[in-house]
C-alpha cells in the first residue's frame, strides 16, 4: 500500500519542508501592522502569521519559522530557502515566471483611506481631492488611470508617510491595498474610514519557488482554509473588527475598468 | 494612434461567448460532444493556454459557480420520473449496480493510493454518477422505447441521488466540530434540505405559479429562485449548495414537464450561457504541464479502469435481471459518460481542499476518454438490437380544446380533467380555442378568461386559437400539428357537422374523450361495460386510471346494485355509440358530476393500450395506494 501511495499523485498534493518538522516561511518585513506581530524571531501575531500556523497544522509540521527577505529578491524568486511565501504578494505575469502562486487568500483591490466624514461617492467628487499615494507601487497607477486627479499627487516613499499627510489634512484621501487600508483604519479609533475602493483584480496568494513540489499541497490547503472559515477567522481577528462583512459593505466605486 | 490592450469584463465576456458558440462547432467536425469543445476552448483562452483570460481574473470562476448550480438544477428538473415509475423495479436494481461498483472500485483506488477516506469516497461517488450524455443517441435509433433504456434512464435518478449524498456528507464532514456534531448537522441538513425541496418547495412554486406567474419571464425567475433557495438553504447546514439546487430540480419536475415552454426556456438559457459557462471555467484548469506528468497519466489511467471497467460490469450483471447482451451493451453506453455530475463533484472536491488540480487534470481526462468511447459503445450495441416502436404515452401531449362560448366552469372542468390526464407521464397541456370562421366577434375577451383559468389549474401553455370552417376541423387541425396523444373536447353540437365528437373521431390522429360537466372534481368512478369493443374500454380504463391517479371505484354500469352518482365523481364511460348513457347524463345535467365519455371508433391509430394492460396496471396501482393508506 505504501508503494502505491508513493506513486500516483496525493489527493491534496504532499508537502516537504525543507527543514523537517517546521515550516519555514518568507516574508518582506517584520513587524507589518495586522500581517506579522513582534518580530521575526519571536512572532506574536497576524493575520499572515496566523496563516503559517494553520499551514504547518494541516501539513503535521511542529514549529513555524519566519524569515525576512527583502521584497525584491523574493518577486525575484529567491525566497531565501524558505518553503512558502507569505508576503503579501500579489500575482503578476512576470512573477509567475519564477514563482508558483496558491489560489488568492485575500483580495487587494485598491481602497481609498481619507478621514472620517470625507465622502467619496463618485469619480467626479474624487478627480477633486488632493490624493497621497507610494509611488512606483500599482496603486499609483490605478489612481492616475481610474480616478486621474485634477490636483498634483504626492508620491510617497511609504504608506506611513502619506498616513500622517492624511491625518493633518494636507491630503484629503490615500490610496492603498485594501487589507492595509482597513487595519489602519481600525487602529485610528475612528480618525480613518474606508470611503470606497476601485475595481481590480489584485488578490494576494501565498507563492513557492516555481517548481516546487510543493506548489499543489499549499494551493489545496489555501482553497480548504478559503471554504471552511479559517481565512475568515484570521481576517476578522487581525485586519478588523467583522473584517467580512465590513469590506463586502464598501462601496466600490464605477470607474469603469 | 494608441491602441490599448484589451481587458476588461466586456474582452472577457466576449471571448467567453465566442468560445461557447464556436467551441462546439469545432469539435463537432470531428464527431465529439460539445462539451469537450467547451473544455478545450476554456483552456485555449485561460491561463495555460493563451492566456487571454488570465489566473486572477474572479468574474469567469464566480459566474462558473452559478453555472454549476443551474447545472445541478436541470439534472434534476430533466430526469423522467415516469419512466422511473414504469420501471422502477429495474431501474432500483440497475442503479444499485452502475453506482455501487464503481463506487466501491474507486474507493479502493483512492485507498490504495494513500487517499484520506473523505478524498477517496469522493473519488468513489464521482465515478459512480453519469450523464445521459449519448441518450438522444440511442433515441436517434429508434431505442428510446426499450426497456434497457428505460431502466437506464430511470437509474440515472437513484446513481445521481445517491452521488450527491455521499458529496454532501463528505462536504458536510469538512466543518468544524466532533464527528457526532458534524454528523447530526449533516442529518438534519439533509432532512432540511430534502424536506424543503420535495414537500415546501413545490408547494410554493405552484401557488406563486397560480398567482404571480401567469407570465413566462416571471415563471422563470420564480424556478430560478426556488433552487437557489434550496442551494442557500443547504449552504446553512455547510452542504454544498448543489444538493439543494438537484433536489431542487427533482422536486420541481412535475412542475415543469419536459417539453413545456418553460422547460425549454429553462434549458435555453442553461445551454446558452450558464452551463457553458462553467464547462468554460472547468477548462481553465485544464493544465498540460501537469497532464503529462506521469503520476497524472498514471492516476488517469486509474480513472478510467475504474470508472469505465466498474459500469462494464454493471452493465453485464444486468444480465442477471433479465436484459440480452446487446441490451447490457446498451445499459453500458448510456451509463459510461462521465459529465455533468462527475465535473461538479470534482469542482466540490477542488474548492474542499480534497483535491489537488493534477487530481482535477486527471478526472477531464477520464471525461474525455468516457465521451469518446460512448457513442462508439452505442454505434456497436445498437447494431444488435431492433429499433422499437411504441406509441406515445396517453397524457404526453393532451389537446384540449375549447369552443368558444363554452361556459367557464365547464371549461375549468375539461382543462383540469386534461392536466390530470398528463400527470402520470409528465406531459404537457395544450389548451386551444376554436372558433368558428363565420363567428363575426372578437375572441379576445375570452381568450384572456380561458388564459386566466388555464393558469388556475397549472397549465403552463398559452391559450392558442385555431379558426376553421367548422369545430370539428379545427380540432383534428390542430391536434395533427400539436401531435397531440389525446384530444379532450366537450359534449357540444355544432350546427353544421351534428355531434362534435363524432366528426372528430372519424379523423381524429389520437384517442378522444368527450366531457361534460361543471362539477367539482373529488372522485373517479369508471362505468365499464364488458360488451364493448376492447379499445374503446382500454382507453377508458387507461383515462380512469390517469384522472385518478391509480383510485378509481369500479362499477359495472347495469348492476343493480350501482350507487348512485354522487357530488365530485368524474365518471368514466366507454359508450357503445354516440349517446351518452341515461343516468350518467341526468347526473351532469344536475351539475352532479363531469362525465367522461369515450365513443367509438375512438382509439386513433395505433394507440396501442390493451385492455388487459390497462386493467393490471389499474390494480398494481390500487395496491399500492392500499398499502399507502393502510
Amino acid at each position: 500500500c505504501g508503494r502505491a501511495a508513493s506513486i500516483g499523485p496525493a489527493a491534496a498534493g504532499r508537502f516537504t519542508p525543507a527543514t523537517p518538522g517546521v515550516l519555514t516561511v518568507a516574508t518582506y518585513a517584520v513587524p507589518i501592522t495586522g500581517f506579522w506581530e513582534g518580530s521575526a524571531d519571536a512572532p506574536t501575531g497576524g493575520f499572515e502569521d496566523g496563516l503559517a500556523h494553520a499551514l504547518a497544522q494541516r501539513f503535521g509540521l511542529g514549529a513555524v519559522q519566519v524569515v525576512e527577505v527583502p521584497f525584491g529578491r523574493l518577486i525575484a524568486g529567491d525566497v531565501g530557502g524558505a518553503d512558502v511565501v507569505l508576503g503579501g504578494l500579489t500575482p503578476t505575469e512576470q512573477r509567475r515566471q519564477v514563482l508558483d502562486f496558491s489560489v488568492p487568500y485575500l483580495a487587494s483591490r485598491p481602497a481609498v483611506l481619507v478621514r472620517a466624514g470625507t465622502a467619496v461617492p463618485d469619480v467626479y467628487t474624487a478627480k477633486r481631492l488632493r490624493w497621497a499615494v507610494t509611488a512606483g507601487s500599482t496603486n499609483a497607477t490605478a489612481l492616475a488611470e481610474q480616478i486621474a486627479p485634477d490636483p498634483p499627487v504626492t508620491a510617497n516613499p511609504n504608506l506611513a508617510v502619506s498616513e500622517a499627510q492624511l491625518r493633518a489634512a494636507a491630503v484629503d484621501a490615500m490610496l492603498l491595498d485594501l487589507p492595509d487600508a482597513m487595519v489602519r483604519a481600525a487602529a485610528s479609533g475612528g480618525a480613518l474610514t474606508v470611503a470606497a475602493t476601485l475595481p481590480g483584480d489584485d488578490d494576494i496568494a501565498a507563492a513557492v519557488p516555481r517548481g516546487s513540489p510543493n506548489a499543489a499541497a499549499v494551493d489545496a490547503a489555501i482553497r480548504r482554509f478559503l471554504s471552511d472559515g479559517t481565512l475568515r477567522a484570521l481576517a476578522d481577528r487581525w485586519l478588523g473588527r467583522d473584517y467580512t462583512s465590513a469590506i463586502s459593505a464598501i462601496p466600490l466605486l464605477r470607474t469603469g475598468a | 494612434m494608441h491602441l490599448e490592450v484589451p481587458t476588461g469584463p466586456a474582452w472577457e465576456f466576449l471571448l467567453l461567448f465566442v468560445v461557447v458558440v464556436a467551441a462546439p462547432r469545432i469539435v463537432d467536425l470531428i464527431k465529439l460532444p460539445g462539451l469537450v469543445g467547451l473544455l478545450l476552448g476554456g483552456f485555449a483562452i485561460g491561463p495555460h493556454g493563451l492566456n487571454l483570460i488570465t489566473a486572477n481574473q474572479a468574474t469567469v470562476p464566480e459566474l462558473g459557480q452559478l453555472g454549476l448550480l443551474y447545472l445541478m438544477f436541470l439534472a434534476g428538473l430533466e430526469l423522467d420520473l415516469a419512466q422511473l415509475g414504469a420501471y422502477r423495479r429495474s431501474a432500483l436494481s440497475f442503479g444499485m449496480l452502475t453506482f455501487g461498483v464503481p463506487m466501491v472500485l474507486g474507493v479502493a483506488a483512492g485507498v490504495l493510493l494513500g487517499w484520506p477516506v473523505p478524498a477517496s469516497l469522493l473519488l468513489g461517488s464521482l465515478l459512480a454518477s453519469h450523464t445521459l450524455v449519448t441518450y438522444q443517441l440511442v433515441k436517434d435509433r429508434g431505442l428510446g422505447p426499450d426497456p434497457a433504456v428505460a431502466t437506464a434512464v430511470g437509474a440515472t435518478v437513484f446513481t445521481d441521488t445517491l452521488a450527491l449524498i455521499v458529496l454532501a456528507a463528505v462536504s458536510g464532514s469538512q466543518g468544524d466540530g466532533t464527528p457526532v456534531s458534524i454528523a447530526l448537522q449533516l442529518v438534519v441538513g439533509m432532512i432540511v434540505v430534502v424536506g424543503g425541496a420535495v414537500v415546501v418547495l413545490p408547494l410554493v412554486v405552484r401557488w406563486c405559479f397560480r398567482r404571480l406567474g401567469s407570465e413566462q419571464p416571471t415563471r422563470y425567475v420564480l424556478l430560478i429562485a426556488a433552487f437557489l433557495a434550496a442551494a442557500v438553504s443547504a449552504e446553512l447546514f455547510d452542504i454544498d449548495g448543489i444538493v439543494g439546487a438537484f433536489f431542487a430540480g427533482l422536486a420541481l419536475n412535475r412542475l415543469v414537464p419536459n417539453g413545456s415552454r418553460l422547460m425549454h426556456r429553462v434549458e435555453f438559457f442553461g445551454s446558452a450561457l450558464f452551463v457553458p459557462i462553467f464547462i468554460v471555467s472547468i477548462g481553465f484548469i485544464l493544465d498540460p504541464a501537469v497532464l503529462v506528468e506521469p503520476a497524472t497519466l498514471l492516476l488517469a489511467g486509474v480513472l478510467i479502469i475504474a470508472c469505465i471497467g466498474g459500469k462494464a460490469i454493471a452493465a453485464w450483471g444486468a444480465r442477471l435481471l433479465g436484459f440480452s447482451g446487446p441490451q447490457a451493451g446498451v445499459l453500458f453506453a448510456l451509463t459510461t459518460p462521465q459529465a455533468a455530475a462527475t465535473l461538479a463533484a470534482t469542482t466540490v472536491g477542488l474548492q474542499l481542499g480534497l483535491f489537488q488540480t493534477a487530481v482535477v487534470n486527471a478526472v477531464l481526462v477520464l471525461i474525455l476518454f468516457s465521451l469518446i468511447v460512448s457513442p462508439i459503445a452505442v454505434r456497436l450495441a445498437a447494431a444488435n438490437l431492433p429499433p422499437v416502436v411504441a406509441p406515445s404515452p396517453l397524457g404526453s401531449r393532451v389537446l384540449a380544446a375549447i369552443p368558444l362560448g363554452l361556459p367557464r366552469a365547464e371549461a375549468r372542468a375539461l382543462l383540469r380533467l386534461a392536466v390530470l390526464a398528463t400527470r402520470a407521464d409528465g406531459g404537457s397541456v395544450h389548451p386551444v380555442l376554436i372558433r368558428h370562421e363565420s363567428h363575426a366577434d372578437s375572441h379576445e375577451t375570452e381568450l384572456k378568461v380561458l388564459q386566466e383559468v388555464a393558469t388556475s389549474v397549472g397549465i403552463d401553455e398559452d391559450v392558442a386559437v385555431t379558426v376553421d370552417r367548422s369545430l370539428a376541423h379545427g380540432t383534428v387541425h390542430t391536434a395533427v400539428a400539436r401531435n397531440a396523444s389525446l384530444i379532450l373536447v366537450p359534449d357540444r353540437t355544432d350546427r353544421t357537422t351534428g355531434s362534435w365528437a363524432e366528426a372528430v373521431a372519424s379523423v381524429a390522429p389520437a384517442p378522444v374523450a368527450l366531457v361534460r360537466g361543471p362539477g367539482r372534481i373529488r372522485r373517479v368512478v369508471l362505468l365499464d361495460d364488458t360488451a364493448l369493443p376492447e379499445p374503446t374500454r382500454a382507453i377508458a380504463h387507461e383515462l380512469a386510471a390517469r384522472i385518478g391517479a391509480g383510485d378509481v371505484e369500479d362499477i359495472d354500469a347495469d348492476a343493480d346494485d350501482a350507487r348512485p352518482v354522487a357530488d365530485g365523481d368524474v365518471l368514466v364511460v366507454p359508450t357503445p355509440d354516440w349517446t351518452l348513457p341515461e343516468t350518467a347524463a341526468r347526473a351532469v345535467d344536475a351539475a352532479a358530476a363531469v362525465l367522461v365519455a369515450i365513443p367509438p371508433p375512438a382509439a386513433g391509430p395505433g394507440i396501442g393500450i390493451d385492455l388487459a394492460g390497462a386493467m393490471q396496471a389499474r390494480r398494481r396501482r390500487r395496491r399500492s395506494t392500499t398499502a399507502r393508506t393502510g
